[in-house]
């Protein structure tokens, strides 16, 4: 139920920064964060599952390809369960890498996607914009808005 | 397990993509019709603040505007008053032009005047470079100046009509007959006229004289004071005051030579 009031919210968040930021800027990926804080507290397998139906549903709202951020998002949480058996997410230095390593393998997997469809006149360098916007202002709400989704979800399980 | 998870979804994900490329799925309409209002809410709060962010920028940059077009309105002012004197002195050159001679030579600025009080004489900015000759008459808008009696490469020396040794042929601008201006400075003619021309106060004279050195009709002084002639005597004098003002002449016009 509070997953549920969470996925409300990144909606809400996500349409608000869309509409408040101006047409040169990306709006933070708060379906990143919404997995970012989900992932720790399911278990992995299920994690991965509702990585990929967020990114499915993000997909099919936003008209776009379909899959693509459905497999950016799992891999984001993967990466996020995979780093965090090697550093130490209760640290805040140990979650920002996570986070970051998270963050850069979502983006590999919308690479990827890209590359399987053979939209080849879109490289990285034409997304190093959108990139770098959505990176900044994603590491600027991702505070507050994990600290919100800790107060809504409870305690997250560390250990994936 | 989760690795084939991971493999599995990566790789659904990846044939959901391909296999739907081409056709842009959305989500379905009942669906889409739940998230909407709260997408839509969302999207309108935030242009809503977006656009008071703008107001408000836009605010600052009105200030700043509006000082900047009070600066250019001030210096606008200031280039009007500039065109309006620009104008009325190009009018009154015009006017010399249209009323006395086509022929001018040249407007030439009055730098300096013959300090010493016995003479009344100008000295014009331009000289012989410029055309101008011992000889050409001077004028302004209000009426006869003088003649040039002196040029250098650069300037040129007016002698005036109120100098003691200036002398130029009138006529009273609205009845026959001829007389002789004499200069008298600092600001007076002393005018001659024969017993049989009939000269009062208030006369306009203007230039006149046959073969003279200016062009006719051009105003030379009002007439102040007539002095009575002595019995037997066949000339009499009038006092005339000059139509120019000069010392408030700023620019003249040179005439070519008749």
């Amino acid at each position: 139920m509070a997953a549920a009031g969470l996925f409300l919210l990144t909606l809400f968040l996500a349409s608000f920064f869309s509409g408040l930021l101006p047409d040169y800027a990306a709006p933070p990926d708060f379906w990143f964060l919404y997995v970012a804080a989900l992932t720790p507290r399911l278990k992995p397998s299920w994690a991965l599952v509702a990585a990929f139906g967020v990114g499915l549903f993000a997909d099919l709202a936003g008209g776009g390809y379909l899959g693509l951020l459905a497999v950016g998002l799992v891999m984001a949480a993967y990466a996020l369960l995979g780093l965090s058996t090697w550093l130490h997410p209760e640290e805040p230095l140990g979650r920002a890498v996570i986070l970051a390593g998270a963050y850069l393998a979502k983006w590999l997997g919308v690479f990827l996607v890209i590359y399987v469809l053979g939209l080849f006149l879109v490289g990285p360098l034409d997304f190093l914009g959108t990139i770098l916007s959505e990176a900044l202002l994603t590491a600027l709400l991702a505070p507050p808005y994990l600290y919100l989704a800790g107060l809504l979800l409870g305690d997250a399980d560390h250990a994936g | 397990m989760v690795r084939a998870v991971w493999l599995l979804l990566v790789g659904l994900g990846l044939v959901l993509a391909v296999t739907t490329a081409r056709t842009a799925p959305m989500l379905a309409p009942e669906v889409l019709g739940r998230t909407a209002p709260l997408f839509a809410l969302g999207q309108r709060l935030g242009q809503n603040l977006r656009a008071a962010l703008t107001a408000l920028a836009d605010r600052r940059d009105w200030r700043s505007e509006a000082f900047r077009l009070k600066e250019e309105n001030q210096a606008l002012k200031q280039r009007a008053l500039k065109l309006e004197l620009e104008n009325a002195r190009l009018r009154r050159v015009l006017n010399v032009r249209e009323t006395q001679t086509p022929a001018v030579v040249a407007v030439a600025p009055v730098i300096a005047e013959d300090p010493s009080g016995l003479f009344r004489r100008l000295v014009l900015g331009l000289g012989a470079e410029a055309g101008l000759e011992v000889g050409m008459p001077v004028t302004s808008a209000e009426g006869l100046v003088g003649v040039i009696v002196e040029v250098t490469p650069k300037t040129a020396v007016v002698r005036t009509v109120v100098d003691p040794e200036s002398a130029v042929g009138v006529r009273p601008a609205r009845a026959p007959g001829r007389g002789i201006a004499y200069g008298r400075p600092p600001d007076r003619l002393k005018v001659r006229f024969p017993r049989e021309v009939a000269v009062r106060e208030g006369d306009l004279l203007v230039t006149g004289a046959i073969g003279g050195l200016f062009p006719e009709g051009i105003p030379v002084g009002r007439v102040v004071r007539v002095e009575p002639p002595a019995p037997g005597e066949l000339l009499y004098w009038a006092w005339a005051k000059p139509a120019v003002r000069f010392s408030l002449l700023e620019e003249v016009v040179v005439l070519r030579r008749l």
